[in-house]
């Protein structure tokens, strides 16, 4: 009999709810992001310092074949295409090069989480099924925090992978061995951070243009203002710790073992993140109290 | 004696300064019942505390033998709720979102998918559900929200006005889908509306809210009847003789009011008369009685004689 001639049917045994996770939440984030064709190519663009990072990997690895590289004056230099077997080869991709795809792809995507669920009223769809606004809040900071990844450390790990397996021999991977570590945890503190941060930012508002411009506030001009223009204004290092992206920087490279480019406290850094997740967490939290309806 | 389904003692709801439901005590068991009152009655209000969603400032709920205020979540996992107003998964179709609200209340992938396409043929969408709900009407929305408090199955289901924004017919069909989950299926329901004869099509038993209050509660039959000397009488005739005979006879005339030829009167009967008194009386009047029942009160009028003033 077809379905809609049954009327109502009850769940057999074998179909009953189990018990329900909030990974639910963050995979169908990720479906919806990647049934949207223009984010897909979006993403594609933010990859572009990882493509660019691929190609000198390429003929880096080509110059070793060369046996002592290229003859005197023909093609790239040794020294502009880096050494793949450094980790000072893959830390300004994931470091600097990095803040202009995470601004950009999290104001696309996880930007417009919680002000969406807000302003079409999900919150109230969410809230009434089993799922506590603790689990809420880790869903979508999972999700956000794999948008960050995404664009930083994931495809920095994808070059890596590609040069150890165009490498003439074992001995590229040998001697990298320790840096896709590195990078997996580097990428982890980097997109836990900016993925709350951008979650927080998202819940202030209903609106998403407003929760963009608090983003770009909040990374870019904070960014620009601090850790460039005062900083060197001033020739002084203490405008940097204002920068969110300078701080996480400079965490980020203690974890990647490369000479700091901004020489703040390390241990006064980490703490200033730790702070920045407290903070979101519990801004997210207040921002998701049950709306307030009589009726 | 069945076992109580929801319980309610003296629940108390304060939004800062405002108070919004008082003292409210009440319990039910399988069956069901409506919630009726004006905007802002306390209806939303009582239904969001029992599904956790709302801390009370005073009193106790329980739903299913569980504690609603200490443990919401395994509420929610039994209760299916469809909430008013305009309230969508954004970016998603109709099914996907009935999908994903299957699988948050723990129903695997597969299951949740066969599910939702299952709910929204029930619930009255067809092939609508590959639309994004951006673009649904307010009925088709009504109908997805129906589908997402059944997709996981629950005993228990909460209706916040589920008529709202949809046509004569599909009200209908709406409320005969409903009807047919409590009486066919065993759905214990609860229907908060502002529409009287919503509650009347579908619910037995029905509780009166005013101003966070319960004004009454009954069965509906008990509540729609009116005393025991009233009746309504359907005649032809010339109502101006027929009032007079009436009244003759000590029968005094509540109300009259036309419908199609006939004349429908309300009256009152004097101690000891019974139906053999108005047929004589109406005979005598130069009148034909068509029918002769006891008078019932539409919920509007139980409403309005309680509350006062327009429903």
């Amino acid at each position: 009999m077809p379905v809609f001639e049954r009327g109502y049917l009850e769940l057999r045994e074998d179909e009953r709810p189990g018990r329900p996770s909030w990974t639910v939440l963050p995979q169908e984030e990720w479906a919806s992001w990647l049934r949207n064709r223009k984010l897909l190519i979006l993403w594609f663009v933010c990859i572009v310092p990882h493509l660019v990072l691929l190609v000198r990997t390429f003929m880096a690895l080509a110059l070793v074949g060369l046996d002592g590289g290229p003859a005197r004056g023909r093609g790239p230099s040794p020294a502009f295409l880096g050494d793949p077997e450094s980790m000072a080869f893959y830390a300004k991709t994931l470091l600097e090069d990095s803040l202009l795809p995470v601004l950009v792809f999290l104001a696309a995507t996880a930007i417009r989480t919680v002000s969406l669920d807000r302003k079409s009223g999900a919150l109230e769809l969410y809230f009434t099924r089993p799922l506590s606004p603790w689990r809420y809040i880790l869903g979508r900071w999972t999700g956000a925090a794999m948008a960050a990844a995404s664009v930083t450390a994931l495809p920095v790990l994808l070059v890596w992978l590609t040069g150890a397996l165009a490498a003439p021999d074992w001995g590229f991977l040998k001697e990298t061995l320790w840096i896709p570590g590195r990078i997996l945890l580097q990428g982890a503190f980097f997109a836990s951070v900016l993925g709350i941060c951008a979650a927080a930012l998202s819940s202030m508002s209903s609106s998403v243009r407003t929760g963009q411009i608090l983003w770009v506030g909040f990374l870019a001009v904070m960014h620009l203002v601090f850790s460039g223009g005062l900083r060197r204004f001033l020739h002084e290092e203490w405008p940097a710790q204002f920068s969110p992206w300078a701080i996480l920087q400079r965490v980020g490279e203690a974890i990647l073992g490369v000479d700091p480019e901004v020489p703040l406290s390390l241990s006064w850094c980490a703490a200033l993140s730790l702070l920045l997740v407290v903070l979101s967490l519990l801004v997210l939290r207040r921002n998701l109290k049950p709306l307030e309806v009589v009726g | 004696m069945s076992p109580k389904v929801v319980e309610i003692r003296d629940l108390t709801v304060k939004y800062g300064s405002f108070t919004a439901v008082e003292g409210v005590s009440f319990s039910l068991g399988k069956g069901t019942f409506g919630l009726l009152g004006r905007n802002g009655a306390g209806k939303t209000t009582i239904l969001r505390a029992l599904l956790g969603l709302v801390r009370p400032s005073g009193g106790s709920l329980r739903v299913l033998g569980l504690d609603a205020a200490s443990d919401p979540l395994a509420v929610r996992a039994r209760v299916g709720y469809l909430p008013e107003g305009q309230v969508f998964f954004p970016g998603m179709t109709g099914f996907q979102a009935v999908a994903f609200a299957g699988r948050l209340s723990g129903l695997s992938r597969r299951v949740a998918r066969k599910r939702a396409h299952e709910m929204l043929y029930f619930a009255g969408l067809g092939e609508a559900r590959y639309r994004p709900m951006e673009g649904y009407s307010t009925g088709m929305l009504q109908r997805v929200k129906l589908a997402m408090a059944l997709v996981h199955d629950p005993p228990l289901l909460f209706l916040d006005e589920p008529t709202n924004g949809l046509d004569p017919a599909g009200r209908k069909q709406m409320l005969e889908r409903v009807r047919d989950l409590a009486s066919a299926k065993g759905k214990t329901l609860i229907l908060s509306s502002h529409i009287l004869s919503d509650v009347e099509a579908v619910c037995d038993e029905a509780l009166l809210l005013h101003e966070g209050r319960v004004l009454e509660r009954g069965l509906l039959g008990e509540l729609t009847s009116a005393a025991p000397s009233v009746r309504e009488v359907l005649a032809a005739g010339e109502e101006s003789s027929l009032r007079a005979a009436l009244e003759e006879q000590g029968i005094s005339v509540l109300r009259v009011e036309r419908a199609g030829p006939f004349l429908k009167f309300r009256v009152g009967l004097p101690p000891g008369a019974g139906g053999r008194e108005i047929f004589l009386a109406v005979s005598k009047g130069g009148g034909v009685v068509r029918s002769l029942v006891e008078a019932r009160r539409s919920l509007e009028e139980v409403f309005g004689e309680t509350v006062g003033g327009e429903v």
